[in-house]
């Protein structure tokens, strides 16, 4: 997630440029994104528009706080292609990337209890389909922040040994959240088609906690950015 | 000859700041395939109908691109010079070459719906113009160079199974070598090769198993491409041996009919390939296999009351710290969420799920709270799901098509008029009505030709 790692200027001006508007005003970003996806024929690209350049935002901004620092030498170009890319995924289906390093996802438990709350909202709003991902992803949540609760949940299905913590927390999580047909039946293993299945619902939700971690930690800084500015000007 | 692969009307985009676009039809119910060249420029198809191109789109002067050559033809080409020299932010509609086009066969005899899919999407009646002296061989350059870009779209399609991508692989090979129309995709040819020698250790023997059931066509197919990349080039044979050998081996011993399992033969085209516990297939048993499963060795703690009044509830905290909401069977169907009460917080929700003559739900609950604090409710399914985005759906509906497109390539009708029908619904649900028509017409087509 990057977290300590500051943004180049540079950087904070592509995220500057996706991030402005707001208020009922379209930003040059959201109009940049409505002309492509018009091209590519998707009519009623307003709200489209505004969550593409909100992922967009979200995503480059994970990206920017990773280390090593990065330089941009033309902020807006480049928060410009990083839209029209975007885009390109959109129209073959695809969503955002898998976090490239689980375990990230693992190591960040100090961020106060505020985040954790925050985090537990943004994934309740990020909830629009069946139930059991938002369920699981709180499950999951719960156990990231407070891994003594797995202490007495031993008994539970869990991967075999060698498995990443992620997937332990995403068994627990999986079983919580009512998916029991992804378990084998007592006494026995898994065929592949049901491992594939698993392994498909563990990176949902491993997903869906990464997203809604970046979210807000995303959004935070940009509240704190918005209050230096507000302070500076004062 | 005609000039060019693609000398249909094009409608140019030069807008400041943006990629220089080409635009041809629109994008189909299943989306787009594209494939990006090292310097930026981008060729992207129909996924369903590849002879139809959506746009090429290009950074920077086009003035120098062998590419752009190829694929309009020089006589477009300096309109469009011209044009972006002007400086117009306007779109120019760019002039058709004197030509008769003539749909691709492949896609359109499977479908039988290529009059509806140009209606809504692509512009064949008002490119049909001409003597009809070069008939053919304009759709055919079309058709090629857009089954190309597919092929390398699934090689490079991360949601696919390994054998899936790899066999995408090595026909993008062997089409390269043998169809001069595709020449413009020689400087991916190394790639491939490596994507193809990455791809092959992934592959599971159960893969090959499904494949080596299929369709004899199909596994002829596959087999004759292997034999002839592994042939080709050096670095392949090695890694591909195996495979083979494998496919040989199958080949040989058909399985007694008891044992197929249809679940298997669908899951080698299941989307996603990121199995994070493939690894443990031979590890130590899983402890899910132990006799006991986890929660049902609380069930003591519930006393059933032998006729359970339908308001029955008991909340109850387990030894394994999990919260627990137990109801009667009246309230099947649906969940427990648990509010903290500041500010009505969802902390965790779960389905109530058969326990004997109750219905439980199990919850895990940050450690760090009281109990007062938390209030659990029992709701219907309905009140945790929101409205879909509209973003969400499309992307939905796309892979949808995708898979669509997937299950008719390899001759599974039935799989493909579901997901046919499924996109259907999702592009309705996005307001994308005409997109929405075409996927069910597909749907029921696909069903008829096959009944």
């Amino acid at each position: 997630m990057g977290e300590g790692t500051a943004l180049s200027s540079s950087g904070q001006a592509a995220i500057d440029w996706l991030s402005e508007g707001g208020s009922g005003k379209t930003s040059a970003a959201e109009m940049y994104a409505h002309g492509l996806l018009k091209k590519a024929g998707i009519t009623a690209a307003q709200e489209p528009a505004q969550d593409v350049v909100q992922e967009v935002a979200i995503n480059l901004w994970t990206y920017l706080t990773k280390p090593p620092p990065k330089e941009l030498d033309t902020p807006v170009a480049y928060a410009r292609t990083a839209l029209h890319n975007h885009i390109s995924k959109i129209k073959r289906g695809q969503t955002t990337e898998l976090p490239e390093d689980l375990e990230q996802v693992a190591t960040s438990s100090d961020r106060g209890k505020n985040f954790e709350l925050l985090v537990r909202s943004k994934l309740e709003s990020l909830g629009r389909e069946d139930p059991w991902l938002t369920s699981a992803a709180l499950s999951y949540y719960t156990l990231l922040m407070h891994p003594e609760c797995a202490e007495n949940l031993s008994e539970l299905p869990s991967p075999a040994a060698g498995s990443t913590e992620a997937q332990a927390r995403c068994w627990t999580a999986l079983w919580i959240s009512g998916q029991r047909e992804l378990f084998p039946p007592r006494g026995a293993g898994s065929d592949p088609a049901l491992r594939r299945k698993r392994a498909r619902y563990i990176a949902q939700v491993i997903q869906r906690v990464e997203e809604a971690r970046a979210a807000v930690a995303f959004s935070q800084q940009a509240k704190t950015l918005q209050t230096q500015k507000g302070a500076a000007h004062a | 000859m005609p000039n060019s692969v693609y000398p249909q009307r094009l409608s140019l985009h030069a807008e400041e700041d943006s990629p220089i676009a080409f635009m041809g039809t629109l994008s189909g119910p299943a989306g787009s395939s594209l494939i990006e060249y090292p310097d930026g420029t981008i060729l992207e198809v129909d996924h369903l109908q590849p002879a139809q191109l959506v746009q090429i789109s290009l950074t920077g002067s086009i003035a120098g691109s062998e590419l752009l050559l190829h694929l309009i033809g020089e006589q477009r080409m300096a309109e469009a010079i011209d044009w972006i020299e002007l400086g117009s932010q306007a779109p120019k509609m760019l002039s058709a070459e004197d030509y008769f086009y003539e749909p691709p066969p492949d896609d359109q005899a499977l479908y039988g719906q290529s009059a509806d899919y140009f209606a809504a999407f692509g512009s064949a009646g008002s490119i049909q113009r001409g003597s009809g002296s070069r008939k053919g061989s304009t759709s055919r350059a079309a058709a090629e160079v857009g089954n190309l870009v597919r092929t390398a779209d699934f090689l490079g399609d991360t949601r696919l199974e390994p054998l899936e991508r790899l066999l995408a692989g090595a026909e993008f090979l062997v089409q390269l070598d043998t169809r001069s129309s595709v020449q413009i995709f020689r400087p991916f040819q190394t790639q491939v090769v490596s994507a193809i020698a990455d791809l092959a250790p992934q592959v599971s023997r159960e893969e090959l198993t499904e494949l080596s059931e299929g369709p004899d066509q199909l596994l002829q197919s596959a087999i004759g491409n292997l034999l002839s990349v592994s042939n080709q080039f050096r670095e392949l044979k090695f890694p591909l041996e195996p495979l083979l050998r494998e496919l040989e081996d199958l080949q040989r011993s058909e399985p007694p009919a008891a044992v197929l399992d249809m679940s298997v033969a669908y899951s080698l085209f299941d989307a996603s390939a990121n199995d994070y516990e493939d690894d443990h297939q031979a590890a130590a048993p899983l402890r899910s296999v132990r006799p006991e499963p986890a929660l049902m060795r609380h069930e003591r703690t519930v006393a059933i009351p032998p006729q359970v009044p339908e308001d029955y509830r008991k909340d109850e905290q387990l030894p394994s710290g999990l919260f627990r909401v137990s109801v009667s069977s009246a309230h099947s169907g649906q969940w427990v969420r648990a509010l903290r009460k500041e500010g009505f917080l969802l902390l965790a929700s779960a389905p109530l799920l058969p326990n004997g003559l109750l219905l439980s739900a199990d919850l895990l609950i940050p450690p760090d709270l009281d109990e007062e604090s938390i209030e659990f409710e029992v709701v219907e399914k309905s009140v945790l799901t929101g409205q879909p985005r509209q973003l969400d759906l499309i992307r939905e509906a796309i892979t949808a098509g995708r898979n669509a497109t997937s299950a008719a390539r390899r001759g599974d009708a039935d799989s493909a008029a579901e997901h046919w029908e499924e996109c259907g619904d999702l592009w309705q649900q996005a307001g994308d009505s005409r997109r929405a028509t075409l996927a069910f017409q597909l749907a029921q087509s696909t069903f008829y030709n096959q009944s």
